[in-house]
């Protein structure tokens, strides 16, 4: 039996697409989305955030958890397993870089459960933000508790007001590789490039969007991704880097490193943290970032 | 699972022992435990139970200046909200109180206990007992809160005496051991060595948070408790009864057969103290579990601090040692008083030293009050010795290995607190030096990877706090026993352990012998399971008992068998004159009718010196204050990213001095004992600076290794070098019987095997990277601060 009781909420089995998002538009800013559930029971159990009135299933959604490839760009549909992407066989012959991500992130059972969607839309894992007794300012507090606390894992650039980390490893490798979120609301929808999804605070989706489909664009010519976890077995990345070469160019990404996924080419990446502002306890990072960096572009 | 080196030698191993040092994987909870069909007490319920949770406290020092329960008693579903004002003052280890009595003293401690009907109406009620605090300075600095003029004193008036400076207004125990006269000894030292040391804050992260249900039995009117437990009859079932305000023949304790990991945390009642007042006030079943934070916020190993200053010869005699301890010991006492005392065992047992100083402190801070965690301090106290003997070593260019090899004791000596030791530690520190290849140079790292080895010993020590354990077994036609004795498996297979010696004994099949669960109602006292004693403790009075019972049996056998009873053998349920197994009789043939049942007991003693514990010296008669020290020897070799700050362990080698009862269980503690390397690499508990309150309270962010994250067993090594165990008591006839223990497995094995798991990863960074490391654990943060890289 769960050691933590779940507040009441509704919960839809969502039939279609419009059928999601017009539930979510009728609960307003208190309805959510659910895909695999890994990271969503996580805040229900802790509480860190107000559990919302209304819960809706995305799963039973039909044909959203399926990974294709239309004339040479990958689609992969939001609700696709972590597990089956790894093994969708165009992704291990086309773009290996995405299994190479996937075996990355969490444990075996959680990949078997979350989803492609839930993972780039998971929130930070700041351990302030993460505990219901500290209301910072992600939460809409007055502060944020990282700079004068313990920030070891916190962000090195692009602070602004928060000091989390993007968690997302998938985020980083689709950004070096030029993704394309679909969003889809009540009103439609819009194709969203990753590297406009992300805000300091989260994300662009508003409560009534959820994430269909992400697309990529081409197969790279080259492509790597490393992440260095203190523990081993699984860890969330201390930092991670992404570098992909395609017919547009070389693009370079770094996760764990700021609130959002730091991108360019790869100067300008290494530019970036040769300017890094890191919090009192966490200057190693920069260290770290760029050996990971260094050994995404061997 | 690994294979061992060596095949054991079983000098005094009768021929044809079947089951006790024989590898065999056989367990009678296994499959229970695999499959998920154990039943812990969270599995439990009981009809018309109501829900238990705690409102806790989000400051770490404070008055509190009101309670209003008011709210949360309106709300339907509610049955009970209880403040310190509706339970009698009584203190847990003489200053804990089941809630906080008009300060708190850390953040989450329980402030008040609510009942309902449902785990969600209870939590609804949580939010709504609103508590005005008046916030006081939070003490944590861990040498000022020990002073004389600490920055905040806790507890007026002071509720626990200190044996020293007792003046201190936060002191709850300072000890000082002096050892021939240690200025001398430096003065006549070639080289010093000088540090202080710094020990994070580290928990158990046990499988199961706690637990209990409490209920009041209608048939006798007597208060029930369930909870896991470590120690039944010296914690549990006393303290219940205290704080319940109840005799003791008003209340029953039981454990389920198997909890849900322990490493300490069961040692204290955490649940059942606060469920029982509910079921009091209420007449209910009450169950109470913890939530993950709340598990890990109320238990952890404490915070240390060390000073070391330890001087020898150039030849490597060692001349003089002083060591120093602060034990930032948070908001209550528990055992903090006894952790600083017995932390000196970790130089009375390994090392030679012929002055010597020990002074100790514990001070109370505002933080999660300490919790015993496996080794009670001696896996800290090592991370400080080990690496101070090898600075010493490498001051005085001699091989670390040579170094400590000369310095240990040796069977038979004496030692600092005039104790004669028995000791393998020379012997096992010799195998690890062989199997991790000493002698050989070590391998070149590659690129950004350096290598680095490390070889370290250290003991603990078993100081069983009793003196007459007792069990009953009770032999069944079939053939088969139940056997009645308080022993509590935590996982270490000791049911098993257990079985195998009364298999042994009665020669009969393991599964044919039933230890029966805890319970106060019948179980007989046999220690509890800390300090390593439960095999040793347990094992000897269950095979005792066994003989008792053959003894009995033979003599109601020997006049049908024509035969003297002591001439009588058994095997598999048949009784027969020795030599002559074809003129057989079953059991059942004298367990039938009038005596179903035949039983033996089994007492062992165990002479305690119980007055001098406390001076830590031995005196008059006494020639020893522990029962014995169990040793082990730890090497690793590893490699280090001097890019990264990544440490990889390469291969890992542990060798205690235990000859093994059951074989198989022993190798798995020994192997496990990998899982805290991560004391040495990463694994701690974070504490907000400015309120002590934990960061990271879960298995995701608290990061233990996992059994990927340690070599595995292609990279391991365990092995044992035997050496007798107890100690012999000054007075009494020599040899004392028990000094190789029941079937000559006579030393424990588990908190042994990991002594050295912190020290032995600084040690083989050190020796990778010619970085010191002061603070444990060691993360790739440090790594690369200490390199100039951060
Ligand atoms: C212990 C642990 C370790 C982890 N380690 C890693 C790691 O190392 N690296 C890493 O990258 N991740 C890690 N994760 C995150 C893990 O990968 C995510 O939990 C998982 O991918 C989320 O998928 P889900 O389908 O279960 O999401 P859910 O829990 O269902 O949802 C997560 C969030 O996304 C929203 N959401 C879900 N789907 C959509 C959608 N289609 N459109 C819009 N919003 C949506 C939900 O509303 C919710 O807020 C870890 C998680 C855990 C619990
Ligand atoms: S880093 Fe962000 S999430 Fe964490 S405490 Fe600060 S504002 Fe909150």
């Amino acid at each position: 039996m769960s050691l933590r009781f779940i507040t009441r909420f509704a919960h839809y089995d969502a039939k279609t697409v419009q059928e999601a998002t017009s539930l979510l538009s009728k609960y307003g800013d208190k309805g959510k989305p659910i895909a695999g559930g890994t990271a969503l029971m996580d805040i229900l159990k802790k509480k860190y955030l107000p559990t919302p009135e209304a819960i809706v299933n995305l799963k039973t959604i039909p044909g959203l958890d399926q990974v294709m490839e239309e004339g040479g760009a990958l689609k992969i549909g939001a609700l696709t397993k972590l597990t089956d992407l790894a093994e969708s066989s165009i992704v291990k012959s086309k773009f290996p870089v995405i299994a190479e991500t996937v075996k990355m992130i969490s444990t075996p059972q959680l990949r078997n459960m979350g989803t492609v969607g839930g993972n780039l839309c998971q929130q930070v894992r700041c351990w302030y933000y993460n505990k219901p007794d500290f209301y910072c300012y992600r939460k809409g507090g007055p502060v944020c508790y990282q700079p004068g606390g313990d920030n070891r894992y916190g962000a090195i650039m692009e602070q602004k007001v928060c000091n989390a980390v993007i968690p997302s490893d998938l985020a980083v490798t689709f950004t070096a590789l030029g993704a394309t979120l679909k969003v889809e609301g009540p009103d439609g929808s819009r194709d969203v490039p990753i590297k406009d999804f992300y805000v300091t605070l989260g994300n662009i989706l508003k409560p009534n969007e959820i994430v269909t489909w992400i697309t990529i664009p081409e197969a790279p010519s080259k492509a790597r991704f490393r992440k260095f976890k203190v523990r081993k077995s699984w860890d969330f990345a201390v930092a991670s880097a992404a570098v992909a070469t395609t017919s547009k160019g070389t693009v370079a990404a770094l996760g764990g490193v700021a609130p959002v996924v730091v991108s360019g080419t790869p100067d300008e990446v290494s530019a970036a943290l040769d300017k890094a502002t890191p919090l009192s306890m966490n200057k190693y990072k920069i260290q770290i970032a760029k050996t990971m960096l260094k050994e995404a572009m061997a | 699972m690994v294979e061992t080196k060596k095949e054991y030698t079983w000098e005094n191993k009768p021929a044809g022992q079947k089951y006790v040092g024989v590898r065999n994987s056989w367990n009678p909870d296994a499959v229970g435990v695999v499959t998920g069909s154990m039943r812990y007490v969270h599995d439990m319920s009981m009809p018309n139970m109501l829900y238990g949770r705690m409102k806790t406290s989000t400051v770490a020092h404070a008055r509190i200046k009101s309670i209003d329960t008011s709210a949360a008693k309106a709300m339907p579903g509610v049955a009970a909200v209880l403040t310190a004002d509706d339970i009698p003052d009584v203190r847990m280890f003489g200053d804990e109180p089941v809630v906080a009595r008009g300060k708190v003293m850390y953040y989450m401690e329980p402030i008040a206990l609510v009942a309902a009907e449902t785990p969600e109406i209870a939590e609804a009620a949580l939010e709504k007992i609103k508590v005005e605090y008046e916030e006081l300075p939070v003490g944590l600095d861990i040498e000022a809160m020990a002073s004389a003029n600490p920055p905040v004193v806790l507890h007026t008036p002071k509720l626990l005496k200190s044996r020293f400076y007792d003046e201190r207004p936060n002191l709850i125990n300072a000890t000082i051991g002096i050892h021939g006269d240690v200025e001398k000894g430096f003065a006549e030292a070639d080289a010093i060595v000088e540090g202080k040391w710094d020990v994070k804050r580290f928990t158990h992260m046990t499988a199961g948070p706690n637990c209990a249900i409490t209920w009041i039995d209608p048939n006798d009117g007597r208060l029930n408790c369930m909870e896991e437990t470590q120690s039944i009859f010296q914690v549990h079932y006393p303290v219940a009864a205290a704080v319940a305000n109840l005799p003791m023949s008003k209340v029953r304790f039981r454990c389920p057969r198997k909890i849900a990991g322990a490493y300490g945390n069961r040692s204290y009642v955490h649940a059942a103290s606060r469920a029982l007042w509910l079921t009091l006030k209420t007449g209910r079943p009450v169950k109470l579990m913890f939530t993950r934070d709340e598990t890990t916020q109320i238990t952890s190993r404490p915070r240390w601090r060390f000073y070391f200053k330890v001087g020898c010869k150039k030849d490597g005699t060692l001349t003089a040692g002083k060591f120093t301890v602060y034990n930032a010991n948070g908001g209550y006492g528990r055992f903090g008083a006894g952790i600083v005392r017995n932390a000196i065992f970790q130089f009375s047992g390994n090392w030679r030293f012929p002055n010597f100083r020990y002074d100790s402190f514990a001070a109370y801070t505002n933080e999660t009050p300490m919790q015993n965690l496996h080794t009670f301090a001696h896996q800290e106290v090592c991370f400080a010795v080990n690496q101070a003997m090898d600075m010493l070593a490498e001051k005085i260019g001699m091989d670390k290995y040579k170094f400590k090899r000369m310095n240990l004791l040796v069977n038979d000596e004496v030692n600092i607190l005039n104790e004669i030791v028995r000791s393998g530690a020379a012997e096992a520190l010799d195998l690890a030096a062989q199997h991790i290849g000493w002698d050989k140079p070590k391998a070149p790292g590659t690129g950004p990877w350096k290598r680095g080895r490390a070889i370290d010993v250290g003991n603990v020590y078993i100081n069983p706090l009793v003196e007459k354990p007792l069990a009953y077994v009770r032999l069944n036609a079939n053939p088969g026993c139940d056997i009645f004795g308080s022993v509590h498996d935590l996982g270490t297979q000791i049911n098993a352990t257990v079985a195998f010696i009364a298999a042994e004994t009665l020669k009969i099949p393991p599964e044919n012998c039933v230890v029966t669960d805890l319970d106060t109602d019948h179980t007989t006292f046999t220690g509890s399971a800390y300090a390593n004693q439960q095999a040793f403790v347990a094992g000897t009075c269950v095979m005792k008992a066994c003989q008792d019972a053959l003894r009995k049996l033979f003599e109601k056998a020997a006049p049908e068998l024509g035969a003297n009873p002591e001439d009588l053998d058994t095997k598999d349920g048949m009784i027969f004159v020795k030599g002559k197994p074809e003129n057989a009789l079953p059991w059942a043939k004298f367990m039938l009718g009038t005596t179903p049942f035949i039983w033996g007991m089994g007492e062992a003693w165990f002479p305690l010196d119980a007055e001098n514990i406390n001076t830590m010296k031995t005196e008059g008669k006494w020639r020893r204050l522990n029962l014995l020290y169990m040793f082990a020897a730890t090497a690793v070799e590893v490699l280090v990213n001097e890019e990264t700050g990544d440490v990889k362990i390469e291969k890992f080698v542990n060798v205690s001095d235990t000859r093994p009862i059951n074989v198989w269980a022993c190798d798995q503690q020994m192997e496990m004992a990998q899982n805290y390397l991560g004391a040495g690499l990463y694994t701690e508990m974070i504490q907000d600076q400015s309120n002590g309150a934990y960061l990271n309270t879960t298995h995701l962010e608290n990061k233990w290794p996992s059994a990927l994250d340690v070599p595995g067993p292609s990279n391991a090594v365990v092995d044992h070098a035997p050496s007798p165990g107890m100690m012999q008591p000054y007075g009494i006839p020599e040899p004392w019987p028990d000094v190789w223990g029941v079937y000559g497995g006579g030393k424990g094995i588990s908190e042994a095997t990991i002594v050295n798991c912190q020290s032995v990863i600084a040690n083989a960074i050190a020796d990778a990277i010619g970085v010191r490391f002061y603070e444990a654990p060691i993360e790739p943060r440090k790594i690369l601060q200490a390199l100039g890289k951060a």
